[in-house]
């Protein structure tokens, strides 16, 4: 990259830019230092407090961490998790990736479909949550009714722990796979026109089409829709909150989940705060690894 | 050109957002300073502190939960008092859902209204955070107050012998029945007398199966504190005592067993089945599904105007006694509020005959009153008003009040759910559910 | 020819096939909203209402202490301005993060990165008595700021953007003089239209969708939003599902309208960046 030389004159153009970049960023970065990181290390102190909220709280040192190690419901919650995200970021992220290169065609009326998939996005959760809890009812849910018609006996999506987490994670990806399509849509329909006309000369397939123009170009995105999938996955609650509450059982407590139970219903603050510093930890290090392994073809 | 529309349009929608969301913030004005004259006075009513409501004034504002009918309820109660002290503007401050967040986000900013609800089980911990003021003093005040309370009510609100909630109704626990499906059966409609082995058998007559699926019920069960209490006290079991978990007692094993039997005889559908499908038990009843189902006294506006066919209410079947679960939200006074002569008096006033005239007749719940348990325009029917009048004598449960008082009942509450729906599920045994409960709850709730 | 034509034809097909699995839900929502209690738990299930019960949707509209129109209107106090001053101001930090050289712009931007991995459900209390403290209790402001000034995502989502947008650009620009404001608005605004159609639709969805936002700072029922409004159906003693069905409709068709209008300025927005490349 060329830079711009320098000279006593380039010298003040560097200061310029790098104040007009600071002013660019200077509302947006008080903000995120106002209401994300003054909380967050807020939160990060009243994990060792014992805190109903209400009354002044006491400090217990690691006393919270100690028995997040031995709370047996924190760690059906974080297997929960685990396995939620095993789940569902590839459900979500493949389907939002085939939707979005079916739409990346000139065909006439693709405006039309886009508008239809981008709906259940916009849909209220709770009527979302209700409509699948429908559709899922094991006795009469139009599902088991539709599979009866092929002679599958009724499955228990919701009360079977079997199937409890996979039939949450087709409704989120139902109602989120919108979302991601769009972020791929935009991706790919900025790619070059003239890469494929040049690629079309050289007569390749739609296979190699896919795998050696459209893939390497948005893979910026593509590292973007896993990071935010994967970060949405941990922080999964409302359905559960709406379809669950965490039942059968113990068998769809989420981290999320149990850690407003903490914060918001027990009223012990400071142990929700120390397992969310837990869980920021986790987040963390799952998103370095991602970074090697994914963000490998692009710099930042 | 085009540059110019932008700009323009751009700055117009700024400041047309500024403008909409400014006027969002803006207070409500028109204050008048004269003294209003009271439309409505002490000659018209019996209730004690209409003299005093005539020279009040300033604003109070109760936050209360509920639902939309509730809602309109209130604001009847409100603007009724309202004509009694002319110079008081009560805010009503209306919570539809996700009460117990907004309370709590109410308290900790230090901004709670003077009145509001709390739970029977969370009075305790807004107690010792000293949010709630005494309510003795008033109670003294206004004799009305407790004049014919029913026994135990009172002792829910009351914290280290200070009493710091006021029961504003209650709701008993009792057992609904659909009588078209007991014609149809032709099985004879329970009485008050009946015992938990005529409910099991009946149960099992009213059960109808096409092929392998259940079409009707004959009982349901909640996975729900009032239905645990309800069998637990049923059979006299000290389920919480000396401040631990106790539900591996005999009788408390026996109590929910009661519940446990059912689902495995397929009397009644297990609670997660039910509640996992977005439906409800009471729904279940309604739409026929379940022939005999317990619940208090707020599913009546709803059977009212939903159900097309018979139906009815019997007390609980006994079991070796008796017991009724308080469920109940109590009304606070904030120690915080500048205006607890009016929160008083208003209190007051929601607690008087006429007061409560205005919310009985939706039969949402009870009062607390004996004198008007008997009065047909404060328990009106359908359905038969004996079940409820019965089981006022035997409201309220020493393990549900030291349960509550611990100031950790939510989480308690969460674990017996989760570990009860195993066993209703069908995962564990209801010995081993018990077991898991006494032992978690001991060990990281009620650690000392 | 036909080759073509067939593929064509095909990948309607398919277009169609996922557009039904898409609206099935959506239909049955609809005509659930139509049926009556009883009739939503039959068994066999019904498809089509045995009668129509327009009621649902009137009985939706008119529940509660405020009308359903003026909760729209207060959900649109808090989408519309937290939406245009979103896309605002992360356009101008996405930009400065991809485009312009200052101290320390990586690390500031690894700090707006790792905030989006941070549970939402932590800073809900800290920020709470923030803005209690500064009065804003019961007023929309705690639901219009933060989003306001870009949250880390859309600031991502723009930087990424802007990345691939090629140097040469503004390079012409800078030789000339121009000033970074200028260049922002002239050049890289206007090539940027799929992404500020994408930013819209994503703010103002959450914007209008959120639910524990208002349920938080919101006190007085004047000032109840839809999302309120549709819960206030639902609760611990009874659940209206006819009328969540109904209000969701109603609650759906303003910002349907909305994006359909939008549609044209995405696609208009996409084809313009897909010629320039």
């Amino acid at each position: 990259m060329k830079t711009i030389t320098t000279s006593k004159r380039g010298m003040t153009l560097k200061q310029k830019e790098a104040l007009t970049g600071f002013t660019f960023i200077l509302l947006p970065l008080i903000s995120l230092v106002v209401l994300m990181y003054y909380p967050i290390i807020r939160s990060f102190f009243i994990s060792f407090f014992d805190w109903n909220l209400l009354q002044d709280p006491k400090m217990i040192g690691i006393e919270n961490y100690k028995t997040l190690l031995g709370d047996e419901v924190f760690r059906t919650s974080l297997v929960n998790t685990f396995k939620w995200v095993i789940i569902y970021v590839p459900m979500s992220v493949v389907t939002s990736f085939l939707l979005a290169l079916l739409l990346d065609r000139k065909i006439k009326g693709s405006g039309f479909f886009r508008t239809f998939y981008y709906l259940p996005v916009v849909c209220p959760i709770v009527c979302v949550a209700l409509l699948w809890v429908w559709i899922y009812n094991t006795d009469y849910g139009i599902l088991n009714f539709i599979l009866g018609l092929f002679g599958i006996d009724p499955i228990g999506w919701l009360t079977d722990a079997k199937y409890s987490l996979v039939a949450i994670a087709i409704m989120s990806t139902w109602k989120w796979a919108g979302y991601n399509m769009l972020i791929f849509l935009s991706a790919l329909q900025g790619i070059d026109e003239s890469l494929y006309e040049a690629a079309a000369l050289d007569g390749i397939t739609p296979w190699q089409k896919l795998r050696y123009i459209k893939l390497p170009l948005i893979m910026p995105s593509i590292y973007f829709v896993m990071l935010t999938a994967v970060i949405d996955a941990f922080q999964m609650y409302t359905e559960i909150f709406i379809m669950t509450k965490g039942g059968p059982g113990y068998s769809t407590y989420t981290v999320s989940y149990y850690l407003w139970s903490n914060a918001f219903e027990y009223n012990k603050m400071g142990y929700a705060c120390a397992m969310a510093v837990v869980l920021f930890i986790i987040i963390m290090a799952i998103t370095l690894i991602q970074n090697k392994f994914l963000n490998r073809e692009y710099d930042t | 050109m085009k540059k110019k529309t932008l700009r323009k349009t751009l700055a117009f929608l700024m400041t047309a957002t500024m403008a909409v969301s400014a006027t969002g913030c803006g207070g409500s004005g028109g204050d008048s300073k004269e003294e209003k004259k009271p439309t409505k006075t002490a000659e018209d009513t019996n209730w004690e502190g209409a003299e005093k409501a005539a020279d009040l004034s300033g604003k109070v504002t109760y936050m209360h939960s509920g639902d939309d009918y509730e809602r309109e309820m209130y604001a009847n109660v409100f603007s009724t008092y309202e004509q009694y002290a002319p110079n008081v503007e009560v805010e009503q401050m209306y919570v539809p859902s996700d009460y117990d967040t907004k309370l709590q986000t109410l308290a900790v900013a230090d901004d709670l209204p003077d009145l509001f609800w709390v739970g029977e089980s969370g009075v305790k911990k807004y107690k010792d955070a000293g949010m709630l003021s005494e309510l003795d003093s008033v109670i003294e005040e206004y004799p009305q107050l407790t004049e014919n309370i029913i026994d135990g009510v009172l002792e829910f609100g009351n914290i280290d012998g200070q009493q710091v909630a006021f029961p504003k109704d209650w709701t008993s626990y009792v057992m609904y029945l659909n009588l078209d499906m007991f014609d149809e059966a032709g099985v004879e409609v329970p009485t008050n007398d009946w015992t938990v082995d005529d409910y099991k058998e009946i149960a099992a007559e009213l059960t109808q199966k096409n092929g392998d699926r259940t079409t009707v019920y004959g009982t349901a069960i909640n996975n729900y504190r009032a239905d645990w209490i309800n069998w637990m006290g049923n059979y006299g079991a000290d389920w919480f005592a000396n401040g631990k978990s106790n539900l591996s007692s005999p009788e408390a094993m026996e109590g929910l067993s009661v519940m446990y039997d059912l689902v495995q005889a397929g009397s009644a559908p297990s609670p997660g089945s039910v509640s996992a499908t977005g439906d409800s038990e009471d729904r279940l009843f309604i739409t026929g599904q379940v022939a005999m189902y317990p619940s208090g006294r707020w599913v009546i506006p709803s059977f009212r105007s939903e159900c097309d066919f018979e139906w009815d209410a019997v007390e609980m079947p006994m079991g070796t006694t008796r017991t009724c679960p308080f469920i109940c939200s109590m009304v606070c006074i904030a120690d915080t509020s500048e205006n607890k002569d009016i929160a008083a008096n208003l209190l007051s006033f929601q607690m008087s005959d006429e007061g409560l005239a205005l919310v009985m007749e939706s039969a949402l719940s009870l009062p607390v009153y004996t004198d008007l348990m008997e009065n047909e325009d404060y328990v009106n029917t359908p359905p038969s008003p004996d079940a409820f009048i019965n089981s006022a004598a035997y409201l309220g449960n020493e393990s549900q009040i030291e349960a509550c008082q611990t100031g950790k009942w939510s989480e308690y509450s969460d674990i017996i759910t989760a570990r009860l729906s195993d066993a209703f599920e069908g995962k564990t045994t209801l010995e081993e559910a018990v077991k898991q409960i006494d032992e978690q709850a001991n060990s990281t709730v009620f650690t000392e | 020819m036909t080759r073509k034509k067939l593929k064509s034809m095909l990948t309607y097909l398919l277009l169609l096939i996922v557009a039904v699995l898409v609206a099935l839900p959506f239909i049955w929502m609809v005509v659930s909203a139509f049926k009556s209690q009883r009739e939503l738990f039959a068994y066999p299930p019904t498809f089509f209402p045995t009668e129509w019960k327009w009621e649902n949707f009137t009985e939706a509209a008119s529940r509660g202490s405020i009308s359903f129109w003026q909760m729209f209107l207060n959900s649109m106090k808090i989408a519309v301005p937290s939406t245009v001053f979103n896309v605002i101001f992360s356009s101008l930090a996405g930009y400065a993060f991809a485009r312009l050289r200052f101290p320390g712009r990586n690390k500031i931007f690894m700090c707006f990165l790792a905030a989006m991995m941070v549970p939402f459900v932590i800073t809900l209390v800290p920020r709470f008595l923030f803005f209690k403290d500064l009065g804003f209790y019961d007023t929309y402001v705690p639901l219009i700021v933060p989003a306001m000034f870009g949250t880390p995502f859309s600031i991502f989502l723009t930087r990424q953007f802007f990345m691939t947008l090629p140097k040469e650009l503004e390079e012409a620009a800078i030789v000339d003089g121009c000033s970074h404001v200028r260049i922002w608005w002239q050049i890289f605004m206007p090539l940027c239209k799929p992404i500020i159609s994408t930013l819209t639709v994503f703010q103002f969805q959450s914007a209008y969708n959120d639910f524990m936002g208002p349920v938080i700072y919101i006190a007085s029922d004047a000032k109840f939003t839809v999302q309120m409004g549709l819960s206030s159906f639902r609760n611990s003693f009874t659940s209206r599902y006819d009328l969540i069905m109904a209000g969701s409709i109603l609650a759906l068709i303003p910002i349907i309208i909305l994006f359909v209008c939008c549609q044209k300025y995405i696609v208009r927005g996409i084809a313009m960046s897909g010629m320039k490349g």
